[in-house]
């Protein structure tokens, strides 16, 4: 009798150990299994796609995706021969000039598409960040913009009254003779024109540009408040000069002793609508696949890099609606934001596979969640997490 | 033999002085084309300018006062569109002005400056925010 309960407890020892030891295995095939889809890659360090690439700041300005488009488009002339390591793409200049070029007024609220801004540079050039930083200081990036913006505005607003048939203007403004109106048509002229003078970078300061008063008053008179800033920034980019020139550079190698290279198109990889998975199978994909490898720019939820592990920004709705408007950010929690992924570890502490996100609000690690490792305004954050915030996938090539 | 103690004496002292140098954690940044110190509390995350700080005590300046101020909740939501770095966006609701700092390798880092030339990190700003609200 006692030698059967012996047995029945080893038996169950027994079935206890294999329920055990099928469990860990489980878990070290899955974490091995992980950690091979999940090789060690950092464009950052010395040899990397981002290695001459410094963190960016975008201050109060509104372009982040300007800066992620830039930084791919600089991170593939780099890696692909062209030495010319001085002349990095400007965010600001590229971004003003893309609206331009597309009339776009209403990406001046903010947002925009990175793809169309690297599109833009592979086609018509970019200008260099230290050639027009004299002229949108960097300390004050998005004064100019804003105060330019509110002049035109006013202006705008007086010019649909007062560019009526003067005798319909006097009628709408009770007490206002046609006279009183010609006379106020030229002062208002008069005070924008003044006003975007004194706005001007100082001429002792900046002694390469000067606006004159007719140019002033043909920026005022079209209808994008962007075309103030277009004749101070052509100015500026020509002294840099545009990169790449003609779409293409010169680098060694190929059929002759120099072979022409040009920036591949920017893809919209994956838009709005895809699961979680789906996007991080993306970025692997690229990761993987391209060499030298290149960043990967994605739209997601910043919050989640202040909020940390579990923080879920967008709402999914059922799969019967189209894609485009399948996943909505839930109001006021996401924070929507562009960077790109420059690298990607396992961290064998938590078997979790981290991707490493380029963010441009500088190198201060302050405002980041305790979850996340931050090194200089690079964020190792787990993948899982990210990957539940992206809605856009994006990159060069193919 | 007398050599050898004065010789360890500078070595532990140099180790001391090395040591300390590093636990006060100075960095520096180039702002407005003159470099600034700022000391950073890593722990408490404050990123300061040099003038704000006597004996390694940070002082009731402009920029330490801010941090007190920040806060989310009365700022609307457009602001902060286009990815805009939050921190920066609170800067210029304490009627601070944004300045970008870069450093020896031309990474950048946006500091809010104050009237009393006091300049604090926009991130430190964003974190101390996002404190206050909680606790309101």
């Amino acid at each position: 009798m006692k030698k059967k309960i012996f047995s029945l407890k080893n038996s169950t020892k027994i079935f206890l150990l294999i329920l055990l030891f099928s469990f860990l295995s489980e878990r070290a095939l899955y974490a091995a299994y992980s950690s091979s889809n999940c090789q060690y890659l950092r464009m950052d360090e010395a040899g990397g796609t981002m290695e001459h690439i410094p963190v960016m700041d975008q201050g109060d300005t509104k372009f982040c995706f300007s800066y992620a488009a830039t930084q791919m488009v600089d991170a593939y002339r780099f890696s692909h021969g062209d030495g010319r390591l001085y002349h990095k793409t400007s965010p600001i200049a590229a971004a003003i000039k893309m609206f331009l070029y597309k009339k776009d007024k209403s990406n001046l609220q903010g947002g925009g598409d990175q793809c169309k801004i690297a599109n833009y540079v592979r086609r018509y050039g970019s200008c260099g960040r230290y050639a027009i930083k004299d002229y949108f200081k960097a300390d004050e990036q998005g004064k100019y913009l804003e105060s330019f913006i509110a002049i035109h505005k006013n202006y705008q607003s007086f010019k649909k009254i007062y560019s009526l048939d003067t005798a319909i203007a006097a009628a709408l403004t009770p007490g206002i003779s046609a006279k009183k109106v010609i006379k106020a048509r030229r002062m208002i002229t008069r005070d924008a024109i003044n006003q975007v003078s004194c706005q001007l970078p100082q001429r002792g300061e900046f002694t390469q540009y000067e606006m004159t008063s007719k140019q002033i008053l043909k920026a005022l008179d079209e209808d994008n408040p962007l075309y103030l800033l277009e004749d101070i920034l052509d100015t500026g980019c020509s002294k840099g000069g545009t990169i790449p020139y003609n779409g293409g550079w010169f680098s060694w190698g190929g059929k002759g002793l120099f072979s022409k290279k040009y920036l591949p198109y920017c893809k919209n990889a994956l838009l709005r609508g895809q699961k979680p998975s789906r996007y991080l199978k993306e970025i692997h994909q690229k990761l993987n696949g391209s060499f030298p490898q290149q960043p990967v720019s994605i739209s997601y939820c910043s919050q989640s890099l202040k909020k940390g592990k579990g923080f879920r920004g967008l709402r999914y709705y059922d799969q019967e609606s189209n894609a485009q408007s399948s996943v909505k950010e839930s109001k006021g929690r996401c924070g929507k934001h562009v960077s790109l992924i420059i690298g990607r570890k396992w961290n064998a502490k938590t078997n979790k596979c981290q991707l490493l996100v380029r963010n441009s609000w500088g190198t201060s690690c302050n405002s980041y969640a305790d979850d996340w490792d931050c090194e200089k305004g690079n964020i190792w954050v787990d993948e899982e997490d990210l990957g539940a915030n992206i809605y856009e996938v994006k990159y060069l090539g193919n | 033999m007398k050599l050898n103690i004065w010789v360890i004496k500078f070595l532990i002292f140099s180790f001391f002085l090395v040591f300390r140098v590093e636990a006060q954690e100075l960095v520096s940044f180039k702002v407005n084309d003159q470099s600034v110190v700022f000391y950073d509390y890593q722990d408490d995350r404050i990123t300061i300018s040099k003038n704000c700080v006597k004996k390694k005590k940070i002082q009731p300046c402009m920029a330490y006062k801010a941090l007190q101020a920040a806060s989310f909740q009365t700022l609307a939501e457009e602001k902060f569109q286009g990815g805009a770095n939050p921190g920066a966006v609170i800067c210029k609701a304490l009627k601070g002005k944004v300045v970008i700092g870069e450093d020896k390798k031309a990474n950048e880092n946006s500091f809010c400056l104050f009237e009393d030339k006091s300049i604090i990190d926009n991130g430190s700003l964003s974190y101390y925010a996002t404190q206050n609200d909680n606790v309101k």
